[in-house]
């Protein structure tokens, strides 16, 4: 049995060793639909922080009414409404990057980091720690989506925030802001911090944050454990 | 297993039920804000549109209003109006909302486009700004995004129509010409758009043409012609066919004229039939057409016979009778206005109204769906009477737009046969 984790390590855990992008690869669409810019990649970055705060203190609240049956359909009611609510608050009070974020807010629904710790995490650990282990998730995906974006704008736009780099405006590369160059940063991304890490995850997290690890050929049972 | 699963229904359902109370509570909240801030940014962007603008008014538009017209505004310090159009029939299919402001002299000031959504590598909003700032609804637009270009000129023809209709800006009479052309010409379109593109013709070129005749314009189809023709002090709408006969005449306000208007249909006819300017066109088409379906001794062997059809008025270009030896056909080419830009196309039929030869002579549709119209096995399925010809034997699966274009052309061919039948 792993021994326990503190509420350090719990929040520590997400933003390197756990990190949802570039360790356990959760949130790829919005991480390379986002990152042509570093003020929308935070913007994406704070949103999905804020809904996957809210979903696991919700869900992890919720978690010893939630039928088994139900708890997807449930996860995915609580987690939608959250998305909404801060659809409708950037809609009011920052229309501008409402705007810029467009399809991908509305998107965050079915971003399976947000998913993937509700049923991975929330729906087994009490309010506190669901909600250090959001914050620590959040902190890492925006971590990871800002560090994308910066190498992305900086050396493919020549700019930073918007603002032009005077030195580098002549001698971008075009394709970094291109689909073919997001792939290629976020692999390069992966392999740095594949090789900067000591301790690779343990692989029981893949099946475990899966939703339909319970249907899986490839998994034992999964039992959700009573607190 | 039953209380489970009404455990499980109860347990959804308050979430469900707390979920839409929060949603209804931050909509409460931030609705209000939303819908201020969606006003203003449509305010400033008629002050972007008009940026000598003071303060604008809104002119009260009634049921009579050009459906394009949202809103029309006028600015208390002379600067002109604002309008914000709807856009429809795009290239993309998504209704677009432009804000356009038009000076006192009636003049595009500057186009802003509230989101654009057609293909941008083509048009862009920068792109219909350059093309009609200063000018008005007859300049040429953007050449790369025609179908966009037709949206915007059908959304700017509404605005000059309200703003004769309810500001104090006159239209000239080439615009008042504008929205004309779906009295005049009907067809110059696709049926399922409601846009039209008529390029102004360089008079110039024509001797011997009347100067009563003060503008000309050809639809894309480049069939027939509508002209701005001098009548006493004013002018009038004459529209000829691709025959060179002049079939409508309209004033400036719409109304047909049925008397008194021999004159300027003889001025009309003056200018040389479009016909006849493609004749060895027409006549090498017809020749490879026969090649292929017949061979190249009888190709060879051809004599052509230009018919003038001076009572119709529709999609068809032109037609010849055509001889091989002791037979007779009639070949006639219609171009109507499809998916990505004309589609032409060539029927031989006998005296009898068989159809002897069908070929989709120019298209440029979309692959895999409306180009279908240029293969063989496509050509092969057109046969028999044009008579009993219907509309599903023409038509294409998935291509709505090319299958009215062909559609038209066929019952224009069908009805330019029977007209030559009469003759027989």
């Amino acid at each position: 049995m792993a021994a326990k984790t503190t509420k350090l390590q719990n929040l520590i855990k997400g933003i390197v060793k756990e990190n949802p992008v570039l360790v356990l690869l959760l949130g790829t669409c919005p991480t390379l639909a986002t990152t042509t810019s570093t003020l929308n990649a935070l913007g994406m970055g704070v949103a999905a922080t804020l809904v996957l705060i809210g979903s696991n203190f919700a869900i992890s609240m919720l978690r010893n009414v939630i039928p088994n049956k139900v708890r997807i359909p449930s996860y995915i009611v609580i987690i939608a409404g959250f998305v909404t609510v801060i659809e409708m608050l950037m809609h009011a009070f920052l229309p501008a990057l409402y705007s810029a974020l467009g399809v991908f807010l509305s998107l965050i629904v079915v971003n399976c980091i947000i998913l993937g710790r509700a049923e991975m995490y929330a729906s087994k650990n009490g309010v506190a720690d669901s909600v250090i282990d959001a914050v620590g998730m959040g902190i890492g995906f925006t971590l990871a989506l800002f560090l994308m974006a910066s190498i992305r704008e900086i050396f493919g736009a020549g700019s930073w925030f918007g603002f032009e780099i005077p030195f580098l405006k002549d001698y971008t590369v075009p394709i970094l802001t291109q689909a073919p160059g997001g792939f290629f940063v976020f692999g390069l991304l992966i392999a740095v911090v594949n090789k900067l890490m000591t301790h690779k995850p343990k692989t029981e997290f893949s099946c475990e944050g899966c939703p339909n690890a319970h249907a899986c050929s490839q998994n034992g049972n999964h039992e959700k454990e009573d607190k | 297993m039953k209380n489970e699963a009404l455990k499980s229904i109860v347990v959804l359902s308050a979430i469900c039920l707390v979920v839409a109370l929060l949603l209804s509570s931050v909509d409460l909240l931030t609705a209000p804000i939303i819908e201020k801030a969606e006003q203003e940014k449509a305010s400033s962007a008629y002050f972007e549109v008009l940026p000598d603008a003071t303060e604008f008014e809104t002119v009260a538009l009634d049921g009579n209003a050009p459906s394009s017209v949202k809103e029309m505004k006028k600015d208390a310090g002379g600067s002109g109006y604002a309008f914000k159009l709807l856009l429809t029939s795009t290239y993309s299919g998504n209704d677009m909302t432009l804000i356009v402001g038009i000076s006192p002299e009636g003049k595009i000031t500057k186009m802003s486009f509230v989101e654009y959504t057609d293909t941008k590598g083509y048009g862009s909003p920068e792109k219909f700004n350059e093309a009609f700032a200063g000018k008005d609804n007859t300049a040429d637009g953007v050449a790369s995004a025609s179908r966009t270009t037709a949206s915007v000129r059908n959304a700017l023809n509404d605005a000059y129509k309200a703003l004769a209709q309810y500001g104090n800006v006159e239209q000239s009479d080439e615009q008042k010409l504008v929205s004309l052309y779906d009295k005049l010409m009907p067809w110059a379109k696709n049926p399922t758009s409601t846009a039209f593109k008529f390029d102004e013709a360089d008079l110039k070129e024509y001797e011997g043409l009347d100067p009563a005749v003060t503008k000309a314009y050809t639809p894309t189809t480049k069939v027939g012609y509508v002209l701005l023709v001098k009548n006493g002090d004013s002018n009038v709408a004459v529209a000829v066919n691709a025959f060179g006969k002049a079939y409508k005449v309209l004033d400036l306000d719409g109304n047909e004229l049925t008397s008194g208007v021999d004159a300027v249909k003889a001025a009309a006819e003056s200018l040389p039939p479009i016909y006849l300017e493609k004749q060895s066109t027409y006549e090498r088409r017809i020749k490879a057409a026969f090649k292929t379906a017949m061979g190249e001794d009888v190709a060879n062997a051809l004599t052509y016979e230009a018919v003038k059809l001076e009572n119709i008025s529709s999609t068809v270009e032109t037609a010849l009778k055509v001889t091989s030896g002791s037979k007779e056909y009639y070949a006639f080419f219609a171009t109507a206005v499809g998916f990505h830009g004309n589609v032409q196309v060539l029927y031989v039929i006998d005296k009898d109204g068989n159809i002897v030869i069908y070929k989709t002579t120019s298209q440029s549709e979309s692959a895999g769906y409306g180009d279908k119209i240029g293969a063989k096995d496509y050509a092969e399925g057109i046969t028999g009477n044009i008579d009993a010809l219907s509309d599903d034997a023409v038509i294409v699966s998935g291509a709505t737009v090319t299958s009215e274009a062909v559609k038209l052309a066929k019952n224009d061919i069908k009805a330019a046969f029977a007209a030559v039948k009469e003759g027989f």
